[in-house]
């Protein structure tokens, strides 16, 4: 199970440091942009990666932050943006950063996924959802749905394909559920 | 040398959550001060905000006597130990102490001095080649300290260094922090929400709840002297018992029932004659020895034993004063067993009073 962290630096000054220390998590090191570095990582490195956040703050020196998600640069800048502001100096999952965002009335991370996910077919959506509604019961929500379970996969494979958001990931499903529970109701 | 001192700060987040209201402590140097409180009562927000972690949204942070409101938390002179170990997981035991030298761009020869003379101290020197994941919880923690330790910081604030430790190895390491305290004489500011840790480390106590100071003393003052009836309520295991009863000429009523208040008290209360008020007393105060009957002769009251719990060296007994929950730790040389009456008395000489609407404690 593959997690992507995006790391803002929030100082060009740390850019070194901040690389040596995200490399020696995961792999795949990529500077996004100035101030964004990426890595992916193992759920192992990721958990690690987060209880050490608050010790490398401390030897830089400096405030950082970070996101746990998925590999999608425009979703997980969105993130990283609302983590900076609202959960400076951890490590959040997507799912932690949507609900904080929420709570801060601020709709920047709905609507980015909003965007994200607006080509997608209603039955996918709809085939997802139940998913989740079933408490990831793929036999139950098939049932539910009247579809075929082969069809049921299908269909789910097509929205990971589609996406790279991987369901089977219990962070992403857990972020996808809450996105579309308050979807629903915003 | 370090002092800190935190004038009227107050911590609001983007939403306008404020976490924490009007601040006010001056720390000496060497001091070991202890923020203590329930989750959320902004204490660990305080200790970022001396870090230099979180902004200061309104207020004043000294250091030294220098304003440090802007300094970068690199430039703060500050070393740092938090709950999780926080240990880099792919890194030695030495590496995870030099690190942040190597940061600061330290000479290897002086980083490798430091290491060595702090991993001697806490006596960790033949663990320096291990892993993290190698060592026992105990040993990571003293990891952990030897990460701050290495710094030479003037300061050392510490996030619950404790919590993720068993009740055993946590006593052993408080008493490690306490001696290495003693020997280092860095100012330290130490953060939990267990009294214990509180009471048996402090210096100084800083009580906290929903982001305001509730009371600053030492260990003692807290515990004889409480501000209000949470302070009172929060330190001391069990907690104190509150009665909520009437001040009648000198008397305090309850539920039909009735005892000399001392005259000590009389002052305080001369306000109160005939209005509801709050008695705290505290379960240790409260014997079944014959001599605290005959010295306190109007309190003996008869106790209808609900429940027994026996800690070894003594019982907290459960039961009732008048129609109101009461608790006493009584020495366990006789038995006492659920059903019984008892005789108890109270020593009313430690009796604390409390204003019923406010909870402040009334004298």
């Amino acid at each position: 199970m593959i997690n992507t962290i995006y790391t803002n630096i929030l100082q060009s000054r740390n850019k070194q440091n901040v690389q040596e220390f995200c490399d020696s998590f995961g792999v795949d090191g990529h500077w996004v942009n100035d101030l964004v570095y990426r890595i992916d990582v193992c759920e192992s490195q990721r958990i690690q990666f987060k209880l050490s956040l608050s010790s490398f703050e401390s030897d830089l020196g400096s405030n950082v932050c970070a996101v746990s998600g998925i590999k999608d640069d425009v979703l997980m800048l969105v993130a990283l943006d609302c983590a900076t502001r609202y959960a400076l100096g951890k490590m959040a999952d997507l799912s932690d950063v949507l609900l904080l965002c929420v709570w801060n009335k601020d709709m920047s991370l709905i609507s980015a996924t909003n965007h994200k996910l607006k080509d997608l077919s209603p039955e996918i959506i709809d085939t997802l959802k139940m998913y989740f509604y079933t408490g990831y019961n793929a036999v139950l929500a098939a049932e539910q749905l009247y579809l075929h379970r082969n069809t049921f996969n299908y269909r789910l494979n097509k929205f990971v394909d589609r996406t790279n958001m991987d369901i089977k990931n219990p962070h992403i499903a857990q972020f996808l559920y809450q996105y579309f529970l308050l979807n629903d109701r915003l | 040398m370090a002092t800190l001192q935190l004038k009227n700060i107050n911590k609001i987040y983007d939403n306008n959550v404020q976490a924490v209201f009007d601040f006010n402590l001056t720390i000496s140097d060497k001091e070991f001060i202890v923020l203590v409180g329930p989750s959320g009562c902004g204490k660990s927000t305080t200790l970022r905000m001396i870090a230099g972690l979180e902004d200061i949204s309104s207020g004043e942070l000294y250091i030294n006597e220098s304003l440090a409101n802007d300094k970068a938390p690199k430039d703060r002179d500050i070393a740092m130990v938090f709950q999780s170990y926080a240990l880099y997981p792919h890194m030695s035991v030495y590496e995870n102490m030099a690190f942040g030298l190597r940061l600061k761009k330290l000479p290897k020869e002086e980083i490798d001095r430091r290491v060595h003379e702090s991993a001697k101290i806490l006596e960790i020197e033949q663990f320096l080649d291990r892993k993290p994941k190698a060592l026992s919880g105990g040993q990571r923690q003293r990891v952990a300290l030897g990460r701050a330790i290495v710094r030479n910081a003037k300061v050392f604030l510490m996030d619950e260094p404790l919590s993720n430790l068993d009740a055993k190895l946590r006593v052993q390491m408080r008493s490690e922090i306490i001696k290495l305290h003693e020997r280092l004489g860095a100012t330290t500011v130490y953060v939990t929400h267990d009294q214990t840790e509180a009471m048996t480390m402090a210096t100084r106590i800083v009580v906290m709840k929903d982001g305001y100071i509730q009371q600053i003393g030492t260990p003692k003052q807290i515990y004889n002297t409480p501000a209000n009836m949470f302070v009172a309520n929060f330190v001391g295991a069990p907690a104190m018992n509150f009665i909520y009863g009437k001040f009648v000429k000198g008397r305090f009523e309850v539920d039909g029932k009735s005892f000399m208040v001392p005259k000590m008290f009389h002052d305080g209360l001369k306000n109160y004659e005939g209005k509801e008020v709050v008695l705290g007393i505290r379960p240790e105060d409260i014997h079944y020895e014959g001599i605290v009957a005959e010295t306190f002769p109007d309190t003996p009251f008869d106790f209808n034993v609900e429940v027994s719990e026996l800690l070894g060296h003594e019982f907290i007994l459960h039961g009732q004063f008048g129609n109101q929950k009461l608790l006493a730790k009584v020495a366990s040389r006789v038995d006492v067993k659920a059903h019984d009456t008892i005789k108890l008395a109270m020593d009313v000489s430690k009796l604390h009073f409390f204003d019923k609407d406010t909870t402040k404690t009334l004298f």
